[in-house]
């Protein structure tokens, strides 16, 4: 691995100008540090600092060849931000200010030497990095115009620099939406791999760790590292309030990044304040006597009443630009599920969720045609498919659930569909359809 | 107990499958406009219920997926169910059935009340179970918001 490390570092220098091709390929061989030095902080750690600075000396040289003010600070940027995220792994450290000081030299893309020595002392404070000075990367970085969009086009790129950046974006805040939410993206699917090994470092009261495993988040830098504290810090409170284990389950089964949302950016710094002090309230309740645990009990359910809030209010925000995005658009699932990694299309359908096996697999293959032949093909009366799609069919209509859901034994059997509801599927052409015989619908599917 | 799989892999987590059933319900929401031929709704009163039609599907969809081993994803459904059977026979609404509150860990702020009305059937349970219950919901909620943001990303571009 070290082998890969100088290799990698080796070949980013020739092409000054395709600064931007060029920088996917050091940090390929720095992939391999960040779960290393996570899981073996002090042993390795200074091994993959050395290489860390020659990969670092040899990226510094192709950018100031670049010469290109503008990448050079976001790219700066990056560095920093993934510097930063590695030297997390290393645990304890001094401060970590100098880094916010290089960053307002705009003028000069890498500085050098003075961006090497700060990071002369393998240490690295995260927590305190993380809650103080990352607000003054940010801040200091604004200035900078977007050419982040061009970096992060790549996807390889992208995805990698979204494994090692521990804070992303304050700087990328609100720059584009797409940009945010390929953030969202990147930091979705980069942080399991990290996260897959960190649940030690999780459960670890050293929130450094989990932060330098942390993705490349799209909004608020701060919070969502607060979030994950906060989530953490519930989840220890509900253990201990309610004295099962079973919230660790939601622990180990919380293995996502939190993206921040899309709020205002008011209601968001809000939150962040609000974490901050919840994940300092939680930290310090764990240590304190019984009478500090009732008042922090009042303010932990505070925390957790706000954060629920917020999420509803980002469905709700979502839910809003779905509905302004959508109309015009011909939703093309199949699509959408293939492009999306998350969604393997083979397994499509979990099996439980449907009691017919042979149902399943058709109930997917129709949907692409339903979406072409819009619901006018009276074969598609037979199989189930439209009863699956008109389950959600929210306020106009009336929802109606099929029935054959994998629960249906346990919920009460109800009418399967309004009148409206099936007046309107009538009108789509199925004809055959037996309009008020609720009982069909848990036979066909 | 649950084994944390990788939920990019797995097909069968909780993304997964409120992801097919919500993008079936904004299908068909969608399929539903072209065919009454409303015109796009440009227009605010539209908007807003496709916008309520949307977030319905959301929480409905995220109940579905979630199944109905969780307390709060059983009262989504009931809502949604009793809802609908409102539509079909609308009669006069039954007062909300309320549990008794434990006060045990009644703190005088009011936060437990206020968290019993955030978390979907969180009335009729005791605190120990509601703040369990609050705790997978979150999660819900936070797999609900990625997801909706991934196919927002997804459809814009």
């Amino acid at each position: 691995m070290d082998k890969d490390f100088f290799m990698n570092a080796g070949i980013p220098p020739p092409q000054p100008l395709q600064f931007e091709t060029t920088m996917p390929v050091p940090w390929t061989g720095l992939s391999c540090p960040p779960e290393q030095s996570f899981l073996d902080p002090h042993s390795s750690m200074d091994h993959h600092y050395s290489n860390f600075e020659s990969a670092l000396s040899s990226m510094v040289s192709s950018p100031a060849a670049a010469a290109a003010a503008t990448s050079g600070l976001s790219n700066e940027a990056f560095v920093l931000r993934e510097l930063i995220g590695k030297l997390g792994g290393a645990g304890s450290s001094p401060a970590f200010p100098p880094p916010a000081t290089t960053t307002t030299t705009t003028t000069s893309p890498f500085n050098d030497s003075s961006y090497r020595t700060p990071l002369g002392s393998p240490k690295l404070q995260l927590p305190f990095l993380d809650q103080m000075n990352m607000p003054n990367l940010g801040t200091s970085l604004p200035p900078a115009p977007p050419p982040l969009p061009a970096l992060s086009s790549d996807p390889g790129f992208a995805e990698r620099a979204a494994k090692f950046s521990c804070f992303g974006s304050r700087s990328f805040n609100g720059r584009t939406s797409p940009f945010g939410v390929n953030n969202a993206e990147l930091g979705h699917r980069s942080n399991t791999t990290l996260m897959g090994n960190g649940k030690l470092p999780r459960v670890s009261s050293s929130p450094a760790l989990k932060q330098g495993g942390s993705p490349l988040e799209n909004k608020n830098s701060g919070q969502p590292g607060m979030e994950i504290k906060l989530v953490n810090g519930l989840e220890k409170k509900l253990s201990k309030l309610s004295g099962s284990g079973a919230s660790s389950n939601e622990e180990s089964s919380v293995s996502e990044q939190i993206p921040s949302g899309e709020n205002g950016p008011k209601t968001s710094n809000e939150m962040s304040s609000r974490k901050r002090k919840a994940v300092s309230r939680a930290k310090s309740k764990e240590n304190g006597p019984n009478s500090a645990k009732v008042t922090g009990k009042a303010l932990m359910l505070d925390e957790i009443i706000n954060y629920v809030q917020s999420l509803q209010r980002q469905v709700e925000f979502l839910s809003m630009k779905l509905a302004s995005v959508n109309p015009g658009l011909d939703f093309n699932m199949d699509n959408l599920l293939s492009k999306d990694q998350m969604f393997p299309q083979n397994a499509a359908l979990p099996q439980q969720m449907y009691p017919l096996d042979s149902s399943a697999p058709t109930l997917y293959h129709h949907q692409p045609q339903q979406n072409v032949q819009q619901f006018h093909d009276t074969t598609n009366a037979s199989t189930a498919g439209p009863l699956s799609q008109c389950s959600v069919d929210p306020l106009p209509l009336g929802v109606q659930l099929p029935s054959a859901d994998g629960f249906s034994e346990s919920l009460p059997q109800f009418p399967a569909f309004s009148e409206d509801d099936l007046h309107s599927i009538v009108h789509m052409g199925f004809v055959n359809f037996p309009v008020n015989q609720p009982s069909d619908t848990r036979v066909e599917r | 107990m649950k084994i944390a799989k990788n939920p990019h892999t797995n097909p069968t987590s909780i993304k997964t499958r409120f992801a097919l059933r919500f993008l079936r319900a904004i299908d068909k929401l969608n399929n539903n406009n072209n065919i009454i031929s409303t015109p796009s709704p440009l227009n605010s009163a539209d908007r807003r219920r496709r916008c309520r039609a949307i977030r319905a599907a959301a929480y409905a969809s995220m109940a579905f997926a979630v199944g109905p081993n969780k307390a709060w994803s059983r009262a989504v459904l009931r809502k949604i169910r009793n809802r609908t059977k409102e539509m079909i026979k609308p009669r006069t609404r039954r007062g909300a059935v309320r549990g008794t509150i434990n006060p045990r860990n009644e703190l005088g702020l009011g936060q437990e009340k206020e968290l019993r009305e955030l978390v979907p059937g969180g009335e009729a349970m005791d605190f120990r179970r509601l703040l369990n219950e609050t705790g997978h919901y979150i999660q819900c909620l936070r797999a609900q918001v990625q997801v909706m943001r991934k196919i927002l990303h997804y459809s814009s571009t």
